[in-house]
């Protein structure tokens, strides 16, 4: 299927979460920066793995990147104003879950004419916004919900630190014996035997 | 769903941050300590700006790209009391301001950020002005407007500046030289309120580039005769001819004013008093003007002082004298109550 080709004939695989493939062309996946970093001048051997995006996202983030093909080059962000009126369509029947996924696989694609328009947009949905009303809008943790988020970590923390002390503690007993010499180690278990001995008989 | 700003990472949150107006990215970094660290991160950069502070209000301008004219985009008011309703406990520095934050003007069209808080006293403003510089990148140096007030002298509260216009109760001498001692670096100092106290050798006003008192006094006189700078705006000024005589003559022979650009001198209307123009030019090597080797208007001081003057140098009361070192050109008008001298480049 792939070959580092520049033809924008070529179609490349790409590789959804959920195992899904499907075809993308080679003109639009050049828009992704990381693309272009990973893949194009070394080739992909099968399906280009993008598996951290659902095939939904995924779709929706190349579905722009074919439309955008034959615009000109990016120069810079494009105030909403004048975007055109399939982008706003595009924009527009997005939900807001669907959007926020298309922005994270935007910015890890690195297509920065998308990861900027969508920027934008969020910025403007905090236009005219008193510190009170952006937080709702930006959902930031309450207080109580932060310090929840902290005892947690603190008491994953704790637990880190016991399960590396006891790891460090066996380590530790194993280098001991490893680094006894066998006659030393045959002393030391005659000599326990023979306390054990002792202490029975005594009994 | 939610939009969970803190869950994107770090390059969307800055592509966000970069594409708010300045007033949404300055209440953004309001929100929250992460939303703040998010902010200075984002590294916005603004233009020259200029403080505005008076004795119940401060506000922040930025010049416009378009030109000189500077627009709001942040006001702190002081008030008796804030509505409980909608009080913001804001981090500024160690403490806790209580404030409330507010966005004057439309959704399409954020003029300011409207700061409420209880007081504005010293402790705020230098913490309001290290929040600020802290959140932005100044690129160009300060301007700053001031009702004098007595903590002024005592607090270094704004960084980088190097214009300032002070207005108020009248200075004393030991004020004033005690605020410019904090503000070293100035190129332009105006001052609307009159001056009491001697000027000596050493104060700090002589180190000032360009100078304008509105309200000159006996002091302006003063200045004018140990002005070492390049421009020197005095109204309401005491002016004294045989002063006038030996600034003129020291220019001539080089022996002081070497700086000069400038001077433009008032006196009080309500004086009564002319300036004897003989007493002036007595005993000065002086020409006539004559047309075929100069302009006869200058348009004065227009950009440091912010304002335009045509002024004209020709009639009878105007001379040209020539400096003996390097032959500069310098137009002098003596006439009624005002003094103004240029030197032609």
């Amino acid at each position: 299927m792939t070959s580092p080709a520049s033809s924008s004939e070529v179609k490349y695989l790409i590789e959804s979460s959920e195992g899904n493939t499907f075809d993308v062309s080679g003109a639009a996946l050049r828009q992704s920066n990381t693309f272009n970093a990973m893949f194009l001048n070394i080739g992909a051997d099968g399906p280009i793995p993008f598996t951290d995006y659902n095939e939904a996202t995924l779709k929706k983030v190349f579905e722009y990147c074919e439309h955008s093909v034959n615009e000109e080059n990016y120069s810079g962000p494009k105030h909403q104003d004048d975007l055109s009126k399939w982008d706003l369509n595009f924009f527009n029947e997005m939900d807001q879950k669907m959007f926020i996924d298309v922005i994270n696989a935007s910015n890890f694609l690195d297509i920065e004419r998308l990861t900027s328009y969508c920027c934008e947009r969020i910025a403007r949905m905090l236009r005219g916004k008193n510190t009170q009303e952006m937080i709702k809008v930006i959902t930031l943790p309450t207080a109580e919900e932060l310090e929840a988020k902290q005892k947690v970590e603190e008491k994953k923390a704790a637990a880190a630190k016991k399960v590396a002390e006891k790891a460090a503690e066996t380590a530790e007993k194993t280098e001991t014996l490893e680094e006894l010499p066998v006659q030393q180690l045959v002393q030391t278990t005659r000599n326990k035997l023979t306390r054990k001995y002792l202490s029975f008989s005594n009994e | 769903m939610p939009l969970k700003f803190l869950s994107f990472p770090f390059l969307v949150q800055e592509n966000i941050l970069k594409n708010m107006e300045l007033v949404e990215f300055f209440i953004m970094s309001t929100c929250s300590k992460r939303t703040k660290q998010s902010a200075i991160l984002a590294r916005i950069e603004v233009p020259k700006i200029r403080h505005v502070v008076k004795e119940n209000e401060h506000s922040i301008m930025i010049r416009r790209e378009e030109g000189e004219k500077f627009k709001t985009i942040i006001k702190i008011l002081e008030v008796s009391r804030l509505r409980l309703s909608r009080m913001w406990r804001m981090s500024i520095g160690n403490s806790e301001f209580p404030t409330e934050i507010s966005v004057q003007g439309n959704s399409s069209n954020a003029e300011y950020c409207l700061l409420k808080v209880t007081q504005i006293d010293e402790t705020f403003l230098v913490g309001f002005s290290l929040y600020f510089n802290t959140l932005f990148r100044l690129k160009e140096s300060t301007k700053l407007k001031l009702e004098f007030i007595k903590s002024a002298v005592r607090t270094p509260m704004f960084e980088n500046v190097n214009e300032v216009s002070l207005s108020g109760e009248t200075l004393t001498m030991d004020d004033l030289d005690s605020f410019l001692t904090l503000y070293p670096n100035l190129d332009v100092l105006k001052i609307k309120q009159s001056i009491d106290g001697e000027l000596n050798e050493t104060s700090r006003i002589l180190v000032v580039k360009n100078v304008c008192l509105s309200n000159a006094g006996p002091f302006g006189m003063n200045l004018l005769t140990k002005f070492t700078g390049q421009n020197i705006y005095l109204n309401k000024v005491d002016l004294v001819e045989a002063d006038l005589n030996e600034i003129i003559r020291k220019w001539i022979n080089s022996e002081g004013y070497q700086n000069l650009v400038s001077v433009h001198a008032l006196m009080d209307i309500h004086s009564g008093r002319r300036i004897q123009t003989d007493q002036v030019f007595d005993q000065l090597p002086i020409e006539r003007f004559n047309p075929t080797e100069r302009q006869e208007h200058v348009r004065y001081t227009t950009r440091v002082f912010r304002f335009t003057l045509d002024i004209g140098f020709h009639g009878d009361n105007c001379y040209d004298v020539i400096r003996k070192s390097d032959g500069k050109k310098a137009s002098i008008r003596a006439d009624f109550r005002f003094f103004r001298m240029v030197i032609w480049n």
